[in-house]
């Protein structure tokens, strides 16, 4: 019989956010859900920090609590770790690499 | 009829109501706060603050600097005070003894080193002065006040994403309780309004005072502007950042919960004698230490205070009574941690439940329980400044 992978906790604050802010340290290939929803992680994140609930492609804006909290200086993806190496205040300045 | 909440504190001859009974050492200049330290250190009963500024000051900031100073010394936890003078300084005692008078009629008392003659002299003097305010300050009892007397500050300090998540949702429920029952707390931090002004000028009860948020906040912005300074390479900290903060926005975003849901009633200038019950916004900076020292020089008489990376600071005369959100931080450092929210974050309580315990621990406090910090006797102030913190 298959072993069920174990799920990692996150929360979701408001319907429209696209990251979700993990509970526990995550690792690359983990499961992590917030209420009925999953994803797997693409790359460790440390615990409190946040997750891309969706493709977040450079330049548009990263939402938590329901309201803009910055933007994408880079191309993420769903499942990656969200924080200032790919998101900052401002869009990157000279606009995004295509 | 259900009684209302009381709780044990000081009646002032002024009318305010304080939760501790302090005789509160003041030096007017750095020049002579570690003279007023040698004072206060030794003697039971009196505290103190070292005063960086005071001399060597431009107008403006200097009138920053007497607001503060006068603000602590009204605050009502605070029998009495006694103001260490150098002599040649700025702000010479005359001149804060005058603006506490402006105040309150509390007793205040003054040694000047210069006029003294020496270390020694001065601090044999001020400790007789300081034990003679101590004695007085021991008549005072303890007394049955209704909790609407209660002006609780509010303050992050040391964030990570759990304050956003959980502590500053509990300070909220509370600041909701508070406003119901007739008392006020204050929001403050205007740093930290940054990206999330509009939701909080939402939340003001008028449209003026929502007008009032949104420029204190472009106020706030501009100052580091105009200094060639942008605001966000000194907030969010690198702790901040470490604990995955990534933005200012996002931080702001978390350290609003705190006002809870009630109307503002009203927008005060930093160390402003806060006179309206309910919540209001103070304008302070966003360096915890200084937020708190600004929110007790309006009148708070404690400040519940959250933080997820953990920090021990208190204030001298006011309690600090600190929050987590954090279980690590709750566990690790549960030395200086009064009260940990993070069972609602692994849902085992509700915020609403930790809001109501956490009411009953403030009603405890206000009535002489001590929180972590006065235990060690740790209490920092910092100053606000033209040139200010973020």
């Amino acid at each position: 019989m298959q072993k069920k992978k174990p799920v990692l906790k996150a929360i979701l604050i408001e319907a429209n956010d696209n990251v979700w802010t993990v509970l526990e340290p995550v690792k690359a290939g983990e499961i992590v859900s917030a209420g009925t929803e999953e994803i797997c992680s693409q790359e460790e994140i440390p615990q409190y920090h946040k997750i891309a609930r969706m493709d977040i492609p450079c330049g548009s804006v990263v939402y938590k609590y329901g309201q803009p909290m910055g933007y994408a200086t880079a191309d993420i993806q769903k499942g990656q770790w969200v924080h200032t190496h790919n998101a900052d205040s401002e869009p990157p300045e000279g606009g995004c690499l295509l | 009829m259900t009684k209302p909440l009381q709780f044990m504190g000081y009646r002032r001859s002024d009318g305010r109501v304080g939760i501790r009974n302090h005789v509160l050492v003041l030096p007017t200049c750095a020049c002579s706060s570690d003279v007023a330290e040698m004072i206060y250190r030794n003697v039971s009963g009196a505290v103190g603050i070292h005063n960086q500024n005071g001399c060597g000051q431009v107008a403006g900031d200097r009138a920053m600097t007497l607001k503060l100073l006068a603000g602590l010394a009204a605050n009502p936890n605070v029998y009495g005070v006694l103001l260490v003078g150098l002599g040649c300084e700025q702000l010479k005692w005359e001149i804060l003894k005058g603006a506490i008078a402006g105040l309150t009629d509390k007793p205040v008392k003054v040694v000047e080193i210069q006029q003294c003659g020496g270390v020694l002299r001065t601090v044999a003097e001020g400790k007789r002065l300081a034990e003679e305010l101590v004695a007085q300050a021991q008549l005072c009892k303890r007394v049955s006040c209704p909790i609407s007397e209660l002006i609780v500050g509010t303050n992050c300090g040391g964030s990570d994403p759990t304050s956003g998540l959980s502590a500053n949702l509990v300070i909220g429920d509370v600041c909701d309780r508070l406003a119901d029952l007739g008392a006020t707390s204050i929001i403050s931090e205007t740093p930290e309004f940054v990206g999330a002004e509009q939701v909080l000028a939402k939340q003001a009860a008028t449209d003026e005072i929502g007008q009032q948020i949104l420029e204190i906040v472009a106020r706030c912005e501009q100052t580091f502007e105009a200094l060639g300074e942008n605001i966000r390479s000194g907030n969010p900290s690198q702790g901040n950042q470490a604990g995955g903060i990534t933005t200012l926005e996002e931080k702001s975003l978390g350290c609003i919960h705190k006002a809870g849901t009630r109307p503002i009633q009203a927008v005060m200038q930093s160390c402003d004698c806060v006179n309206v019950k309910g919540t209001v916004v103070m304008d302070t900076c966003a360096y915890d230490v200084c937020s708190v020292a600004e929110m007790t020089a309006g009148g708070a008489q404690l400040t519940i205070f959250s933080t997820g990376r953990g920090t021990p600071s208190g204030n001298p005369i006011a309690p600090v009574l600190k929050l987590t959100g954090n279980a690590n931080t709750a566990s690790w450092m549960e030395d200086f941690i009064d009260f940990d929210t993070s069972s609602s974050l692994r849902q085992e309580q509700t915020v609403e439940e930790l809001g109501q315990s956490l009411l009953q621990m403030i009603l405890r406090v206000a009535s002489g329980e001590l929180v972590k910090h006065e235990r060690f006797g740790i209490g920092e102030i910092a100053m606000p400044r033209l040139c200010n913190y973020c």
